[in-house]
């Protein structure tokens, strides 16, 4: 295998597969960089077993400078094998793999011989067929993973929550994600699509994803019976999935209400936040509301006794029903609150020990935060 | 890393199980936990990548993996993804291994729609750890099928083995190691007292590597003798010689267990004078005899009493230099010839 290419061109696509190489594998060979050169191009992948990442260089592109002098592949140690890219020292570099898998690297006057490692032996990466996938806005897919990603729950007693629930049916996408203390679920209408899906996305593979997709950008997604992958122009990316069945979660949301807030979500998350400093500071990280819409009155308080004490009367845009007292824990309001940016959220109580949910004002069907109160008497 | 091919090792020590196995998995058979029960050496890792190179392989010939394809050569490295393998990392398997490995029993598998779990001394998991795989072990999720090598059923929960299905594996017959043993290069003179401490070729290996296990040999040899002559440098000897040999917690051990066995070669030529080859220091038989005419039965007795009561000694974390030299005037106090 023998090939020259623009070391920038080069360099962005050893830095988007970079992000799925871990230095801490179980497997040492997951720790190295493949290599293909093919007469299309060369395609690169990295692995951590749970995310993997594969994105293609073509040839055809002129920008890049490609010319494959033979194909074959190589699997190089990542870790430094990037650190030599980055710093050659012309605009080109050529490598060269020869017997017993021997590379050479030259660019310029510098030259680099680094052993690497048989590509026999590098995990395959799941063959998906391309017709069954559906098409989705980047912007709205990362802005699933965002509001959902936050409920996704980081204990090891119950794996299966460390993930998001996708469920594809009637042409509407629905991501649920919960940690049994908060849930958060979002919808998509999916145009055209007569599939069905039902998977769980690890919510760290969601996280890595989010941050490689670009604006405006669309992705693809296809499922198979093992990995889910994403397509995001020239550059692949598979998860794993995790395997159980996900709590069913749609009887969770209460359908009726007794108390109803409205609010700006800033102007409630900048009271929560404040609220919460004195709650940190405490054993039992708790704020309390006390809503009495017969007389106009709404309060956040906390009450810390090692620590101090807070109120804060609130300017709900309205208020409705009946007198309410209910505590929860502020750091699941702030994340839920921030989920929304700055749009109107409409707070619905049932009763101090049930959940209360949040959705915004327009669109309520597509959109849920709910929160667990905590009991305090 | 395994360097042998494990198809042909699990065949040479455990045919019978193996040729089980292989039928096993041809009926469809497999349950999905097992406990494989056997002394270190006895083929237990061996078996367990050959069951698995048996379901992953591409090219099955005759009911057995061909050994050759990428799938059984990925297995036999521990290089496959969807093959866990946790050892101990040190004295007892981590927290952040047990965590790694509940992580993976809830993931779908890499490449294709099975996954391995392979522990090895599954008894060096904390009882906090065995529970919290528990849940795992008995209803995994998917295709997984779990093995746990132990060398100590008894020192694994209860309620773990009552999950499992429990295949239990003879230690090898001494002539099949003795092969092993001359195979990588040990003397026959050796084979009596490696027989007496360890079952596994590989860990016998190691002692000879750096010619480590002649050198404590020697000293153990050298330390005899002079005990024998009733030179009191044998007290000298203690800390010149076999110290500076012995560091880890199982060198102290083999180096206890040499000491008896020479002891119990005295005992052997006093009582059945029958040749060298029992001996566990043929090469010794000389001065064994003259210990042996001089010292009484109850002298012997006495003498390997007080060295068997060093490996209490031990477990109770009395300094070793201590305890070698305590051994050492004892034993000098009661030879009297």
């Amino acid at each position: 295998m023998k090939f020259s290419i623009k070391r920038t061109a080069f360099v962005n696509s050893l830095n988007i597969v970079s992000r799925a190489i871990s230095s801490k594998t179980t497997i040492p060979i997951l720790t190295g960089l493949k290599i293909v050169a093919t007469k299309d191009g060369l395609i690169l992948t990295g692995s951590n077993a749970d995310i993997s990442i594969e994105t293609r260089i073509k040839a055809s592109n002129a920008d890049n400078k490609l010319a494959i002098a033979s194909t074959g592949s190589i699997v190089l140690p990542a870790r430094f094998f990037s650190s030599i890219v980055k710093k050659l020292p012309q605009d080109t570099m050529t490598l060269d793999v020869t017997d017993n898998f021997q590379t050479r690297i030259t660019s310029g006057s510098s030259s680099f011989d680094i052993n690497g490692l048989d590509p026999t032996n590098y995990p395959h990466l799941p063959e998906i067929d391309s017709d069954d996938s559906i098409t989705l806005s980047g912007d709205i897919f990362k802005e699933i993973i965002q509001q959902t990603v936050i409920a996704v729950s980081d204990q090891e007693s119950r794996p299966i929550l460390n993930g998001v629930h996708f469920v594809l049916s009637d042409n509407q996408l629905v991501a649920v994600a919960t940690d049994s203390h908060r849930l958060s679920q979002r919808k998509v209408k999916i145009d055209d699509s007569d599939k069905s899906f039902d998977f769980i996305i690890p919510g760290d593979s969601l996280v890595e994803l989010s941050r490689m997709i670009k604006e405006h950008q669309d992705i693809q997604m296809r499922i198979s019976e093992n990995q889910v992958l994403f397509t995001l122009d020239e550059t692949s990316f598979y998860s794993r999935l995790l395997e159980g069945n996900y709590p069913d979660t749609s009887r969770l949301i209460p359908t009726t209400s007794s108390t109803t807030l409205q609010f700006e979500a800033p102007v409630l998350l900048s009271a929560i936040e404040r609220a919460s400093l004195l709650s940190h500071e405490s054993r039992n990280n708790v704020v309390k509301f006390t809503l009495k819409p017969s007389q106009k009155i709404a309060t956040i308080s906390g009450n810390s006794p090692d620590v101090g004490k807070v109120e804060e009367n609130l300017q709900p845009d309205s208020m409705d029903g009946e007198d309410l007292t209910i505590s929860y824990n502020p750091d699941y309001m702030k994340d839920a609150l921030r989920s929304f940016g700055k749009t109107m959220i409409n707070i619905s109580f049932t009763s101090p020990l049930r959940p209360f949910t949040l959705v915004p004002t327009e669109e309520k069907e597509n959109f849920v935060q709910l929160i667990t109160p905590v009991r305090t008497f | 890393m395994q360097n042998t091919n494990p198809i042909k090792e699990a065949e040479f020590k455990q045919p019978n199980i193996l040729k089980h196995f292989m039928n096993v998995i041809k009926r469809n058979d497999l349950t999905h936990s097992y406990i494989f029960n056997g002394e270190s050496g006895s083929g237990k890792l061996s078996v367990a990548l050959s069951i698995t190179m048996r379901l992953f392989c591409t090219n099955v010939q005759n009911n057995f993996p061909c050994g050759k394809c990428n799938e059984c050569i990925r297995i036999s490295r521990l290089e496959h993804p969807d093959i866990v393998f946790i050892k101990p990392d040190g004295r007892s398997i981590k927290v952040d291994q047990v965590r790694f490995l509940k992580s993976e029993f809830s993931k779908s598998a890499v490449e294709g729609n099975q996954k391995i779990f392979i522990i090895d001394q599954a008894e060096k998991m904390s009882t906090n750890a065995a529970n919290s795989l528990l849940k795992f072990i008995e209803e995994p999720t998917g295709n997984i099928i779990s093995f746990l090598l132990t060398s100590h059923k008894n020192r694994i929960l209860p309620t773990i083995i009552s999950r499992t299905q429990v295949v239990n594996f003879k230690s090898l017959p001494q002539h099949v190691f003795n092969q092993e043993l001359k195979s990588s290069g040990v003397s026959s003179t050796d084979f009596n007292l490696i027989g007496t401490m360890t079952n596994s070729a590989k860990v016998a290996k190691q002692w000879f590597q750096d010619d480590w296990f002649n050198q404590l040999k020697k000293s153990i040899i050298r330390w005899f003798q002079l005990i024998a002559r009733k030179n009191s440098e044998s007290f000298i000897a203690v800390s010149s010689d076999i110290l500076p040999l012995v560091k880890t917690p199982s060198q102290k051990r083999m180096a206890v267990n040499m000491m008896i066995q020479i002891w119990r070669d005295v005992l052997q030529t006093k009582y059945v004078p029958s040749g060298s080859e029992n001996l566990k220091f043929p090469q010794m038989s000389g001065i064994l005899e003259k210990v042996a005419n001089h010292i009484s039965e109850q002298q012997l007795i006495k003498i390997i009493e007080i060295i068997l009561e060093s490996n209490r000694l031990l477990s109770i974390n009395v300094q070793f230099e201590n305890i070698l030299e305590s051994i050492t005037l004892q034993i000098m106090d009661k030879l009297n010839y």
